[in-house]
């Protein structure tokens, strides 16, 4: 089975005079955990809802391998799909409720004891889901965006209501799941567990796209110079000078640290090596997601 | 369509909505016929026996409000979005859930059926009762049944239309308790088109001296507004944002 591109076209949703999502577009491949990140309200949800045939969009397209969602002949086994703030019926049992959707797939019940198992959910499935905490529904949801094996997920604040553990459970899941070449789209507040999660992101804000890239490019890692402290900084600087278009220079602090630009964290710890200088600490700073995110958005609700 | 159909009998057989409509249903029908029956008096012709073995269809009333709270439920509780998640062509997720309030009315119409049948028919020939023929005791029995289905199928599609589940069973209720008996009043050619004279005609019951369709052609049209309703709930449901 080839795995789904999610890809967002040009996409406005306009609500009256609330223009939702503007023009909005990107792309989430195979094998990546894409972050899509905004303030609340600035169209996150409304764009994931288009992406699921949920919500229609006013102009262009939210498609999932150039099909719209609502033409998909089995979507359950292509996008898995956490919605923020699932709902469910609270008579229902929390195995009865994946058996329903397993059931309208022409999935085996086999499998929705494996999601449960899966989402550590397995001793509370006979429970009616009005008595789970929001924790446990929102595994509940995460089952149910498993329950097909699907290609890609598209998952709306997953993280919501869950435990540390259980957020490092996701974030660990997450990463095999593109490990495993699946795509990941992602939408996220807790920025420092998207942070260690996700490969690329996409910032929005009012409905339009403030800035897409690697983490990396984002957060400036590939602009800041690295820092260095050795037991010979002159002979390292000198070292250094002799690579094309590196710069070294002393900083300012005591210590021996030297500012290397123009170098990776690699090329700095290789050319040490070479020159027979003992390296104590070798680091790049970089911008956190969160101090990076409140910049594109202007730090404030919905990004106004 | 079939997996559907199966996804939505599993919802009815897994929540208390179906279960406690299908007992009223059978307790509010029993209740009447035992009653009746244990007034002497009140069974001396055969329109009186008729009348008795149509109550039947009463079922078909609460299968209208099971299907209306089937379709509008699915929005009352947000799990339409699971099932567009699933089956996001509307045609097939707004016609499962109508297939499958149809064979849940059905079954309960059976259910009441046959409880009326197996109640009412040994009594009335203990007390000498003036029966129909056997084929119109058959056919007051099969029309019951196929309102009940019918009338699911049709409440089904209204609730989906009109995804407000409180707004819905009392649009219903005014309909059939206000809206239908104004209208035969009024206007008695139109009053055999209402849901009530349609369902009178399917179920056999008593017309009150006002004329009703054949069985055939009132099960038609009944079939013909589920139709047209849920071809409007699928136009609908493919609109509005969920």
């Amino acid at each position: 089975m080839v795995t789904p591109v999610l890809e967002v076209r040009d996409l406005t949703k306009r609500y009256g005079t609330n223009l939702a999502v503007d023009g909005l577009s990107f792309k989430a491949e195979p094998g990546r955990v894409l972050g899509f990140l905004g303030p609340n309200g600035a169209g996150k949800t409304t764009t994931l809802r288009m992406l699921l045939g949920l919500t229609l969009p006013t102009s262009g397209d939210a498609v999932v391998d150039s099909l719209p969602y609502r033409l998909l002949s089995d979507p359950i086994r292509v996008v898995g799909a956490v919605l923020e703030g699932p709902q469910f019926h609270p008579g229902r049992t929390g195995r009865n409720h994946l058996r329903v959707l397993a059931t309208a797939a022409g999935l085996p019940r086999s499998r929705v004891e494996e999601v449960l198992r899966l989402v550590e959910l397995e001793g509370a499935g006979n429970k009616r889901v009005k008595a789970y905490s929001l924790g446990m529904r929102q595994r509940l949801s995460l089952a149910g965006a498993l329950l097909g094996d699907p290609r890609a997920l598209v998952l709306d604040e997953p993280a919501n209501g869950l435990d540390p553990q259980g957020i490092r459970w996701l974030r660990d899941f997450l990463r095999a799941q593109a490990a495993a070449g699946r795509t990941v789209l992602v939408s996220s507040h807790v920025l420092a567990e998207m942070a260690q999660t996700v490969d690329e992101v996409v910032v929005i804000s009012r409905g339009k796209l403030v800035a897409q890239g690697s983490l990396d490019e984002l957060t400036g890692g590939a602009e800041a110079p690295v820092w260095v402290r050795s037991a010979d900084p002159g002979r390292l600087e000198g070292a250094l000078a002799a690579r094309n278009g590196v710069t070294a220079e002393p900083g300012t602090a005591a210590g021996g640290w030297l500012a290397v630009r123009g170098a990776s964290l690699e090329d700095v710890g290789n050319t040490a090596l070479e020159a027979g200088v003992a390296v104590f600490e070798l680091y790049r700073p970089r911008q956190s997601l969160e101090s990076v995110f409140l910049e594109l958005t202007g730090g404030t609700e919905a990004g106004r | 369509m079939t997996r559907l159909v199966l996804a939505e009998l599993l919802k009815f057989r897994t929540t208390r909505t179906f279960w406690a409509l299908a007992v009223s249903a059978l307790a509010l029908v029993l209740l009447i016929v035992i009653l009746n029956l244990a007034i002497d008096d009140s069974l001396r012709t055969e329109t009186d026996v008729r009348s008795l073995l149509s109550t039947a269809g009463i079922c078909g009333l609460l299968t209208l409000i099971l299907g209306v709270v089937t379709g509008a439920g699915e929005y009352r509780h947000g799990t339409i979005a699971w099932t567009l998640l699933v089956t996001p062509n509307r045609l097939r997720a707004v016609g499962g859930s109508v297939i499958a309030c149809f064979i849940g009315g059905l079954a309960i119409g059976v259910a009441v059926s046959a409880s009326t049948a197996l109640v009412a028919l040994p009594w009335l020939s203990s007390k000498d009762a003036v029966m129909p023929s056997a084929g119109e005791t058959l056919g007051i029995f099969l029309g019951g049944i196929l309102y009940g289905a019918l009338a699911a199928a049709l409440g089904a599609a209204f609730g989906a239309l009109l995804r407000n589940q409180v707004a819905a069973v009392v649009i219903v209720l005014v309909l059939i308790f206000v809206v239908d008996p104004a209208i035969a009043g009024l206007l008695e050619d139109v009053g055999q088109f209402t849901l009530t004279g349609l369902g009178i005609a399917m179920s056999g019951g008593d017309n009150d001296g006002t004329e009703l369709l054949p069985l055939g052609v009132a099960a038609l049209i009944w079939a013909l507004y589920t139709a047209l309703l849920t071809a409007l709930a699928v136009i609908f449901t493919s609109r509005r944002d969920i």
